[in-house]
């Protein structure tokens, strides 16, 4: 019975046309080894992920304000998105490049960013944001210079060390480090924007660190720093009262300078273990300033909970951990240098930034790198880890554009500084 | 190495902080947020409806909105001109006061702008979407049919305590309780969507049903009120029971009070802001020779055909009574004592009881004591403290009615007990309390109580048919097609210094149809000015019994009264 049906079904099939020879295709692709080291591919993973993190917390963040500010809950998130994107490509683009390419690029992107930075603080160009002047208005577009000023003198005092023995510089010796340095400060210190001169002085710090200079030079260099620092955060009223806020504790005055911290410190207790939930956050309806921008931690804080904080966490101590094997494994002074000014601006920034949120530090307003609002930042952010991609592939390839090797520790010093 | 040190130091110092801030610590630091980002709103546990028999709403609810705003969080958003005269135009209340009301202290956060806003405005309101407006539900008790009832009914007071009638004795029943939601807020006072949080929850108040009927109890007012007014009564009273429940249909008052609009009332004549059917006992009057003469026939110290020889005037040791009119002696039966409406005839037949029996008669009909309506201030009367206490003139006058006081419900249910066939019933107003999980909680009923036999009930009755169709009021009471039975009072009332003064309480009590009782209904009018006697009164019963017969489908009697000898 069964076998007469099936057969009678099989007769009602229609058979299909089958070519009797199928086209075989081949697409030859280079095996992933060859187009990156495991630490090229690291650095991708961990920035990839932060930034699609971020772009999600930006969204949960920035929504309620910017429906109230501007009618439109995802004003801020496109723009974050298109910068973002365009971020991700110019990192990509940037991880092919020839390490050689970056070092001869140095001093036009360090000189180019100084000057759009001079336009902005010097110029009507500039706009003046929580007393910044930080941002400069571009046809439509607003831009902050300062972001590009740290990757340019990156690329320039990797360059002018890569050409040098740093371990044998005194102050006299390093003064083409110093002097494009103290430029940078200069002109971000301008824009009255402390919190980032204070990063790009710890960059310089960095950089004369990975690149052997004697500890007392280094010593000197940092009180040094930190007297110019002390004395610039104390010429401001509202710098004086964040760090008495800081140092005093709020005394009950909710209202007034320590709001910021409080409400901080409240969303992410109100976060606890598992957080509220993405979307969830109490603080972001107007309480938490800065939501979506200096503060964002508060708020992941609060949605994702300690568990979500520890994730991000451990993502930027693998950046560190990626970050020093490269300059571990090189033996070339740029990369060295390059990918330690790197390490010290993306990983010391988002240090200083989650300090800041969990009130161990005085609120002094850096962005927390991939993950806080604000276009010009992600994108040098991104173009920086473009750059130290690209150094990370060519350490392991040999094709260090300079040969001199180098010891792994600085050298002992015998004295102190001349 | 040092670098990676110094990283994990660092990572190690923001765990630590972490734990202490998001667990350790956590659930102090939520309190601290909540006590400021919080807000808690008040959700109204609305009253529950009074109802007639038939379900008609007497006293309801609708929801009406208080409206207010946070000055502060005004100012901080500008533009507080504009604003204000949107809402005040949304709310239809004038722009300046909202301005000032705004504008006053600016580091306020509350400030009332309108109160008992009604849904609509309320609409409007909410559609300009200003985050510093805040909105509370309340309710404003409402009372559909005005002064039908309102003596009743009773009324709450302007924040919705109750304060008077079914509104305060019920009040258990209907009562709800407000229910509290907390929500965060956004700085800006903006509920966040997601975060209401109840933490008690409002309960909402039972539905009382009363045993009135509605349209009964407005044709009662209203003829009650167009006699007073044309008798010019200072105040009257109609009660209407049904004879085989013991419940209420009708209980009038006049002056009626308004429960919309109580200070109407209250400001010419706060005594009617209850229900004097109730609440004010007076000397009844010769309405209670019938008790009287019930209570003979029960011991059997008498028959309707009992002969008595009645003077006009009638003075044993210590009393001096006289009848309402001069007259030659008569020879009456009990029957002509009844007609007649002789004091002299009915005391010295009751001379044969013994005065602690016809005491535990009067106690036993209801007299001296509340109904079990319990009704607000509900009066039981004052029977002088008993035969212990009485002295020769108040022993004999309590026979009659004088010397002891009743209130309207209290006589027409000791007439409804006769009515009855001698058993007497609670008397009921409030049948039963729904609660809103729709369990209907009955007014516990108690039995009934015998108190004369069924022969002597059933005499009574027949006495009363012929004071009907036999007394001076004949024409004025009588109901085509009907058997009715009445009794008539009209009571010298104390002065309020013990004597009486010249005015005059006019009843009539009577049932119908007398050969099956199903109705009693009871008129008082106190004072008449321009009529001082019980012809006052009579056509307010005669329009309200034909009415309860009619509309209740009562089939004629179809026989004639019994015709019993009044003379000898």
């Amino acid at each position: 019975m069964e076998t007469e049906t099936a057969v009678q079904r099989t007769a009602d099939v229609i058979p299909l046309f089958v070519r009797r020879r199928m086209r075989t295709v081949r697409v030859a692709l280079p095996p992933l080894s060859r187009v990156g080291t495991p630490d090229y591919y690291a650095l991708g993973a961990i920035t990839l992920f932060l930034a699609a993190f971020g772009l999600l917390m930006v969204l949960s963040a920035s929504s309620v304000e910017q429906s109230q500010r501007v009618g439109n809950p995802y004003a801020d998130f496109g723009r974050q998105a298109i910068a973002e994107s365009l971020g991700v490509a110019l990192m990509l683009l940037v991880s092919r490049l020839k390490p050689a390419v970056l070092l001869r690029s140095a001093p036009i992107v360090f000189a180019g960013a100084v000057v759009v930075q001079l336009l902005t603080v010097l110029t009507p160009l500039g706009l003046t944001v929580n007393g910044n002047r930080n941002w400069i208005r571009i046809a439509g577009f607003t831009l902050q210079p300062s972001e590009f000023v740290k990757l340019g003198l990156v690329l320039l005092i990797a360059a002018v060390l890569s050409r040098r023995k740093a371990e044998r510089l005194g102050f006299v010796g390093l003064l083409p480090v110093l002097l494009p340095a103290a430029l940078a400060i200069l002109v971000v210190l301008l824009g009255k924007d402390l919190g980032t001169s204070m990063i790009i002085g710890l960059i310089v710090l960095a950089g004369l660190y990975f690149s052997g200079v004697r500890i007392a030079t280094l010593g000197s260099l940092t009180v040094l720093a930190a007297l110019v620092f002390g004395l610039a955060a104390a010429s401001r009223g509202s710098r004086v009262d964040r760090l008495a806020a800081w140092s005093h504790g709020c005394n009950g005055d909710v209202l007034g300078t320590c709001w910021q911290a409080q409400q901080a410190i409240w969303a992410l207790a109100n976060g606890g273990l598992f957080g509220v939930g993405i979307g969830n956050s109490v603080s972001k309806w107007f309480w938490l300033p800065e939501a979506d921008n200096d503060f964002i931690l508060a708020v992941i804080g609060e949605e994702t909970g300690l568990v979500g904080l520890l994730v991000l966490l451990l993502l930027f101590v693998a950046l560190a951990v990626v970050a020093l094997r490269i300059v571990t494994a090189s033996r070339d002074r740029f990369t060295r240098a390059a990918v330690g000014m790197a390490l010290a601006w993306l990983v010391g920034q988002a240090f200083a930034n989650i300090a800041v949120v969990l009130g161990l530090a005085p609120v002094f307003g850096v962005p927390l790198p991939f993950v806080s609002a604000g276009g010009s930042s992600m994108i040098a952010n991104l173009l920086a880890v473009g750059a130290v991609m690209a150094l990370a592939n060519a350490s392991k390839d040999g094709r260090a554009p300079s040969a001199p090797p180098l010891r792994h520790r600085p050298a002992p010093v015998r004295g102190g500084s001349a | 190495m040092l670098v990676l040190l110094l990283v994990v130091v660092a990572t190690l110092v923001f765990l630590g902080r972490l734990v202490d801030v998001q667990v350790v610590h956590a659930d102090a630091l939520r309190a601290e947020s909540k006590d400021r980002r919080s807000q808690e709103r008040t959700v109204p546990g609305t009253r529950g409806e009074i109802v007639d028999r038939n379900g008609v709403v007497l006293a309801g609810g609708i929801p009406v909105y208080t409206v207010s705003a946070s000055p502060r969080l005004a100012a901080q958003a500008g533009s507080v001109h504009a604003a204000a005269a949107r809402i005040a135009a949304a709310l239809g209340v004038p722009e300046p006061g909202v301005e000032r009301t705004l504008t006053k202290d600016r580091s306020s956060d509350y400030a009332v702008l309108a109160k008992s806003v009604p849904l609509a405005a309320l609409t409007r309101v909410k559609a300009l979407q200003v985050p510093w407006l805040y909105y509370d539900e309340s309710q404003r008790r409402v009372y559909p049919n005005g002064a039908v009832a309102g003596n009743l009914v009773g009324f709450v007071g302007s924040s919705g305590e109750a304060q008077a009638g079914i509104e305060y004795g019920e009040n258990r029943c209907l009562q709800g309780a407000d229910g509290t939601v907390e929500y965060e807020s956004a700085l800006d006072g903006t509920p966040i969507p997601g975060t209401a949080v109840t933490t008690k929850p409002a309960t909402q108040g039972g539905e009382v049903t009363l045993t009135i009927d509605r349209d009964l109890q407005w044709f009662a007012q209203q003829t009650l009120a167009a006699r007073a007014k044309q008798t010019g009564a200072k105040w009257g009273s109609v009660v209407v029971e049904e004879v085989r429940t013991g419940r209420l249909l009708a209980v009038a008052d006049w002056p009626s009070v308004d429960p919309n609009d109580v200070n109407a009332t209250a400001s010419t004549d706060s005594g009617s802001l209850g229900s004097r059917a109730f609440t004010a006992p007076y000397e009844p009057g010769s309405t209670m020779k019938t008790i009287t003469a019930a209570a003979l026939l029960d011991r059997r110290l008498a028959t309707p055909a009992s002969r008595v020889v009645a003077p006009y005037r009638w003075t044993p040791p210590g009393v001096n009574i006289a009848d309402s009119e001069t007259h030659p002696t008569e020879h009456l039966t009990l029957t002509g004592v009844l007609v007649q409406s002789s004091n002299t005839g009915i005391s010295r037949l009751a001379t044969a009881m013994n005065d602690e029996v016809r005491y535990r008669y009067l106690q036993r009909f209801g007299f001296g004591t509340p109904t079990s309506v319990g009704f607000g201030a509900e009066a039981g009367g004052d029977l002088g403290g008993g035969p212990s206490r009485w002295d020769p003139q108040t022993r004999i006058a309590t026979m009659f009615g004088q010397g002891l006081t009743s209130t309207a419900v209290q006589m027409a249910s000791a007439y409804a007990t006769l009515a009855n066939g001698g058993v007497r019933l609670p008397v009921r107003l409030v049948s039963s309390c729904t609660t809103p999980d729709g369990q209907v909680h009955r007014t516990p009923v108690a039995a009934g109580t015998r108190i004369v036999s069924p022969a002597a009930a059933k005499g009574s009755i027949a006495m009363l048919e012929d004071v009907a169709t036999k007394g001076w009021l004949a024409k004025d009471v009588a109901i085509p097609g009907y058997r009715v039975g009445i009794k008539t009072g009209t009571a010298q009332e104390s002065d309020g210094h013990g004597g009486y003064s010249k005015q005059y309480l006019v009843s009539v009590a009577g049932v119908a149809p007398a050969e099956s009782p199903r109705y009693v209904v009871y008129v008082d009018l106190n004072a008449p000015s321009k009529m001082n006697t019980s012809q006052a009164a009579a056509p307010v019963f005669r329009d309200v019994m034909a009415r309860v017969l009619q509309a209740n489908g009562v089939i004629p009697s179809g026989t004639r009264s019994p015709d019993l000898p009044t003379t000898w």
